[in-house]
């Protein structure tokens, strides 16, 4: 990247962080600090996950079971103990087939697992024991899929016109629940940048708690949201890494040519790998803290006022992760790899240690 | 559901009642109006007779489940169109940038003894360009590839296949639909002929690792220079086109291909590239493109055989599914360092950035 293109996303970012500002109460700015001497950093063990191939794949834990949707092989395995993975489903069109699946999700109670078969339009629930109860088809493309309160399904959706849309397994299409939001609402320099991200960004991570309160991480912005559990916006604000300052915007990385392939997950900026997207979120259903895994593979915690504390790297687990998850009985933080087909485990006590109150960040718009 | 901020789909139910009739009356005192719906009821009753006789309605699609019947659709050139009970088919009705997974199907038809079974493709190509038979000769088909164009389009469509459309399907020998969709992959193919088929091979296989000596290929020669390919070290970087999914993106891949050779020549010039290209890949397509992008000086191979130990499908390494792999050697033929081409693109334009 040329020393021009550097001081332009610099500048954006500085951008972005007084947007940022304006939109929420007045609080210390963060403090600019090039190293990571703020960030806790993570200590993990490393295991080998025995798939055969992978892809694209998403993760999520029921109750100590580990279940990755591998969408390149059309199935799910299930981790019964270190060497043991059980397999369900294979290719194809029928009940309890896949055809390139992408999303899966488990119900707060752990007793059901919804299946978004993208390759077949349709969400498939199984029971655990991946018994088929029901099927829901689904026209538009999903990017996020969560359960919700009453039995009800969460699907990232926004060519239906709205952020999520709601599905009843048995019914169908329900409602919908939120705006979505748009590359140039992040962005206030440029004009032809704001013409051409005026779409809507499809891409979403979505988790819910036990109280139904609802988490948005949007992919490629900077930005999580979180809504109540009768789907009102409660809070809303780009992510600022603490000491770091704002998230570099992936969009403006993409615009200038700052990155390429489109694909990268983060950038360098004077030595300092920033992250450029949220890759993952999972909520911590005793103290409703959120993780989120960013592009740089650092981890982050948000707690319910949506002020962020960077955890930092994870060490101990070479590779790039992908999805995280969180196994409650066992309180591990569970970090997937999909180049290395690895796993990552993070004491979540110690991750969670850090008090959210100490955090540096300011404080969250409430709506 | 009682959500202040749920926005429901149900609540708009349309008006009736008083408004409707009072609506109904004004209407049908305009004479315009009256001709209006004279003609769309004559439209409606003309569309009823057509359906009737069967030349207007829903056409049947090629989806998972449907019971084909069997038949025989003949095309302009004297090729048939042939499903009949007793054998399985892959229908395929694709474009020309289809040809590499129609050669894909080929090799693991040969590799399976598919030949042997009761298997038939049935490929279709929508493009009237292409000698399809040419293709054919080239690449050693044992079955035809047929130009759609050359079929009627209704008996096309009766059949389900819609326009231009791609549709893939694998038809069981009861003639029943056992899966269908409009996109397909090369891995996808294997799965199901391996799930329908029973083609799965069996034992592992070694992904190659840095240590190994680079695997021994008969290489055919496709375009650039020619390489002293047996002296030690004439070679630095293998670039393995490999064929996890030679139909998704090779057009791309190509232009990053031209960057690569712009970049790579403008840094570190010690030692040489050369590119392989997996046996999946056709050589008259790739000539092709080469000479639209200009990478004539690009030493290009394509290889006999697949690269073992690369670009195998049961391989393990989530690295090796990547589209095209970068292989470093040392002055012995040893392998240094496999990485993903995206991976190494990054560095590349990273360092070429701060020079």
């Amino acid at each position: 990247m040329t020393a021009r293109k550097k001081l332009s996303l610099v500048a954006r970012c500085a951008a972005l962080f007084l947007v940022g500002a304006l939109a929420v109460p007045a609080d210390p700015p963060a403090r600019k600090d090039e190293s990571r001497v703020t960030a806790q950093t993570l200590h993990g063990t490393r295991q080998r996950l025995s798939l055969r191939i992978a892809r694209n794949w998403a993760s999520v834990t029921m109750g100590d079971r580990l279940l990755v949707l591998d969408s390149q092989s059309h199935q799910v395995a299930a981790k019964q103990s270190a060497e043991n993975w059980s397999l369900f489903g294979s290719i194809g069109n029928g009940p309890g087939e896949f055809f390139h699946p992408s999303e899966i999700a488990v119900d707060p109670m752990g007793q059901k697992i919804a299946v978004y078969d993208a390759g077949n339009h349709r969400v498939q629930v199984f029971d655990e024991t991946f018994r088929l109860l029901a099927t829901v088809a689904v026209q538009k493309k999903v990017y996020g899929l969560a359960w919700w309160r009453g039995g009800y399904l969460l699907l990232g959706q926004p060519e239906e016109g709205a952020l999520l849309s709601i599905y009843d397994p048995r019914e169908g299409f329900v409602g919908t629940v939120g705006e979505s939001a748009t590359p140039s609402e992040f962005s206030r320099l440029q004009p032809g940048f704001r013409r051409t991200y005026s779409k809507a960004v499809n891409r979403t991570r979505i988790v819910t708690t036990s109280k139904g309160d609802i988490w948005v991480a949007f992919l490629h912005l900077p930005l999580v949201r979180r809504y109540s559990s009768d789907g009102r916006l409660v809070g809303e604000r780009p992510l600022v890494l603490d000491g770091l300052g704002p998230l570099p915007s992936y969009y403006e990385a993409v615009w200038d040519r700052s990155i390429d392939p489109p694909s990268a997950t983060y950038i360098n900026i004077d030595g300092v790998q920033l992250p450029l997207l949220i890759k993952d979120i999972a909520v911590h259903s005793d103290t409703g803290t959120a993780l989120l895994l960013l592009g740089n593979d650092w981890v982050a915690t948000l707690d319910h006022g949506l002020r962020l504390r960077l955890v930092s790297e994870v060490v101990g687990c070479a590779g790039t992760f992908n999805r995280l998850a969180i196994d409650a009985p066992r309180r591990v933080l569970l970090l997937t790899s999909l180049e290395e087909s690895a796993l990552c485990e993070v004491n979540l006590d110690a991750l969670l240690g850090v008090s959210p109150s100490d955090a540096g960040s300011e404080g969250a718009a409430e709506h | 559901m009682k959500c202040a901020n749920v926005k429901s789909i149900r609540s708009s139910q349309p008006g009736t009642g008083s408004a409707g009739s009072s609506w109904w009356k004004r209407l049908s005192q305009s004479s315009t109006a009256k001709s209006m719906v004279m003609l769309t009821l004559g439209s409606a009753l003309l569309a009823f007779g057509l359906y009737k006789h069967k030349l207007l309605g829903p056409t049947p699609a090629l989806e998972y489940g449907r019971q084909l019947a069997p038949q025989e659709i003949e095309g302009v050139g004297g090729q048939v169109l042939r499903l009949s009970e007793g054998s399985w088919y892959f229908l395929m009705s694709a474009s020309t940038d289809d040809l590499a997974l129609v050669k894909y199907l080929s090799q693991l038809m040969e590799g399976n003894g598919l030949h042997f079974k009761s298997f038939q493709p049935i490929v279709l190509i929508d493009d009237e360009q292409e000698p399809l038979t040419e293709f054919e000769f080239r690449n050693f088909l044992t079955f035809p590839v047929m130009a759609l164009h050359t079929f009627p389009h209704n008996e096309l469509e009766n059949l389900g296949l819609h326009g231009h459309d791609r549709a893939y399907a694998l038809i069981s020998p009861s003639l029943e639909v056992v899966f269908a969709s409009s996109f397909l992959q090369t891995n996808d193919l294997r799965l199901l002929l391996e799930k329908h088929l029973g083609t799965e091979r069996q034992g592992s296989v070694r992904a190659l690792e840095p240590g190994d000596a680079f695997p021994s290929l008969r290489l055919s020669q496709v375009a650039g220079p020619a390489l002293e390919l047996h002296v030690p070290g004439s070679v630095r970087e293998w670039m393995v086109f490999t064929a996890q999914c030679i139909t998704c993106s090779l057009k791309n891949q190509m232009e990053q291909l031209a960057e690569h050779q712009e970049l790579f020549a403008s840094q570190d010039g010690s030692g040489e590239v050369a590119v392989i290209f997996s046996s999946s890949f056709d050589e008259y397509d790739l000539v092709a493109k080469l000479q639209q992008l200009r990478l004539s000086t690009l030493p290009v191979y394509l290889s006999a055989s697949p690269v073992i130990g690369l670009e195998d499908p049961y391989l393990q390494k989530s690295l090796y599914v990547e589209d095209v792999l970068v292989v470093d050697v040392d002055d012995g033929g040893r392998v240094v360092e496999i990485r993903g081409f995206s991976e190494v693109m990054q560095g590349l334009r990273a360092a070429g950035s701060t020079r």
